[in-house]
């Protein structure tokens, strides 16, 4: 085979793993007892790798609180004293088996979702919705207070273990059918999970009202998982982690593995260039703000990891799913439609698995290839949400990754596998 | 809004930017989209990488 007809082949490899994938919610356990190289002293947090210096404020304030958190400081002065020591190991989320969605601030003892692929057998941890009042305090939207603290307490002692018993009692919970359900309701899976959550939810609330445990933490459990907005975005986030991680080191693959954010660099991975960083400075986001009183002037440039969904096949590529999302930008339902078939220009195949009524039926595109990118000069949509730079969600919307990640990517992929 | 006259001569195909589809089938003129755009101009060194590997 020539080198042509060897990418061909691997990107075929990369394409059946995602699509063949079978990511179940198998568990609830500790970060630290999944996580790789999440030990003692170690903070995960979202995004291409970066110093403490160098971070927004977000991220610096979620490091912060990781450590107080976790006890190694008692105040926020002792914290920045610890982390400057050089004590603190930093892990970027996309270099284990993880996900950061929003600063992705992540330690040994948070309680995680543990989703396996079936298919391979890999398993990644991902952070869990933390309720309707905090939503996505201390690992989202980076901010903290004991309140946010305690809550994080009460859902590692109170509110997940009824979930994981129920998990644990039906031996996993399947996630691709909900996935494949849901974007047939409008959702897309990255900025709406309206559908998947109904169904999640009442996939398993049967179970819940089955346990034998105290009728109060039973109530509260379930107002947990009842009001929680979007809480099946961390479940598909984790579905498409594990995917990606199947295609890690696959030689020459041109698909995409990873994209994220940090606030100040934009960083994708690709398949046959293993954990290496393709980076650029990080882009902004249009879309709708919550409030009148937001302006560009109060938003921070990509933050986050959950664009991961979009490396599967979902989220901006899936927007012909859910014009709904698409309306935060004033498109109408042909916009929609246009941007799936646009993102079909830059994907490698169509996923059989995720059939959608807004194309007539036909399937979304999975794996973002690289050669694809440059050659159409088509940047990758991803949707998300818009973090303002004092912390909180602002907005809801779209960015485009920045076509130098993929000219960076596409060089070296040339150098490394030239013959 | 009430179809124009003129539009009714009208048989239109549009290539490229949409909004003149747009504006057009909201007169009902008879109107088709042909969805595309310039080719990318890559530098030399982009062009021959893809060249190598696409």
């Amino acid at each position: 085979m020539d080198l042509k007809e060897k990418i061909e082949a691997a990107n075929q490899v990369a394409v059946d793993h995602i699509i063949n994938s079978n990511p179940v919610w198998v568990d609830i356990l500790p970060a630290g007892e999944v996580i790789k190289g999440l030990d003692d002293y170690t903070v995960i947090h979202s995004g291409p790798p970066i110093e403490f210096d160098d971070m927004v404020m977000l991220h610096q304030r979620g490091m912060i609180s990781a450590c107080l958190f976790e006890g190694w400081a008692r105040n926020e002065e002792e914290a920045r004293e610890l982390i400057k020591s050089g004590k603190i190991k930093m892990i970027s989320a996309l270099d284990t088996n993880t996900v950061g969605a929003g600063t992705g601030i992540i330690t040994k003892s948070v309680a995680m979702i543990i989703i396996e692929d079936k298919a391979t057998g890999i398993r990644v941890a991902t952070f869990p919705a933390e309720g309707v009042r905090f939503q996505g305090g201390f690992c989202g939207w980076g901010l903290y207070s004991p309140e946010i603290a305690e809550n994080l307490r009460i859902m590692r002692e109170e509110y997940l273990p009824p979930l994981r018993e129920v998990v644990r009692r039906r031996g996993g919970i399947p996630l691709k059918p909900i996935l494949a359900e849901s974007f047939t309701m409008g959702d897309e899976n990255h900025t709406r999970q309206t559908a998947a959550d109904f169904i999640f939810k009442q996939d398993i609330t049967l179970d819940m009202l089955k346990l034998d445990i105290p009728k109060q933490q039973l109530i509260d459990a379930m107002t947990y998982l009842i009001e929680t907005p979007r809480f099946f975005h961390c479940f598909g986030q984790g579905a498409a982690r594990a995917a990606m991680l199947s295609n890690v080191g696959l030689p020459y693959s041109t698909v995409v593995t990873a994209v994220c954010g940090n606030g100040v660099e934009f960083g994708i991975k690709v398949a046959g260039m293993g954990d290496e960083w393709f980076k650029a400075p990080a882009m902004m986001m249009e879309g709708k703000y919550t409030s009148t009183k937001y302006t560009i002037a109060d938003q921070l440039p990509w933050l986050g990891d959950s664009c991961v969904v979009e490396c599967a096949g979902m989220g901006g590529m899936a927007a012909a799913a859910s014009p709904i999302v698409c309306n935060l930008r004033g498109l109408s339902v042909k916009d929609a439609i246009k941007q799936t078939r646009d993102m079909e220009k830059v994907c490698v195949t169509k996923n059989p698995n995720f059939v959608v009524p807004n194309l007539d039926f036909d399937c979304l595109p999975v794996g973002i290839d690289i050669r694809k990118v440059v050659k159409t000069g088509i940047e990758p949509n991803i949707h998300g949400g818009m973090f303002n730079k004092e912390g909180g969600l602002i907005g809801a919307g779209m960015g485009r990754i920045p076509m130098e990640c993929f000219v960076k990517a596409l060089k070296a992929f040339a150098e490394k596998y030239k013959e | 809004m009430p179809e124009k006259e003129e539009n009714k001569k009208l048989k239109v195909i549009n290539i490229g930017i949409s909004n003149f589809y747009d504006s057009l089938e909201k007169q009902h003129a008879k109107v088709v989209q042909i969805d595309w755009q310039p080719p990318v101009k890559h530098t030399k060194e982009i062009e021959d990488l893809l060249d190598a590997l696409l």
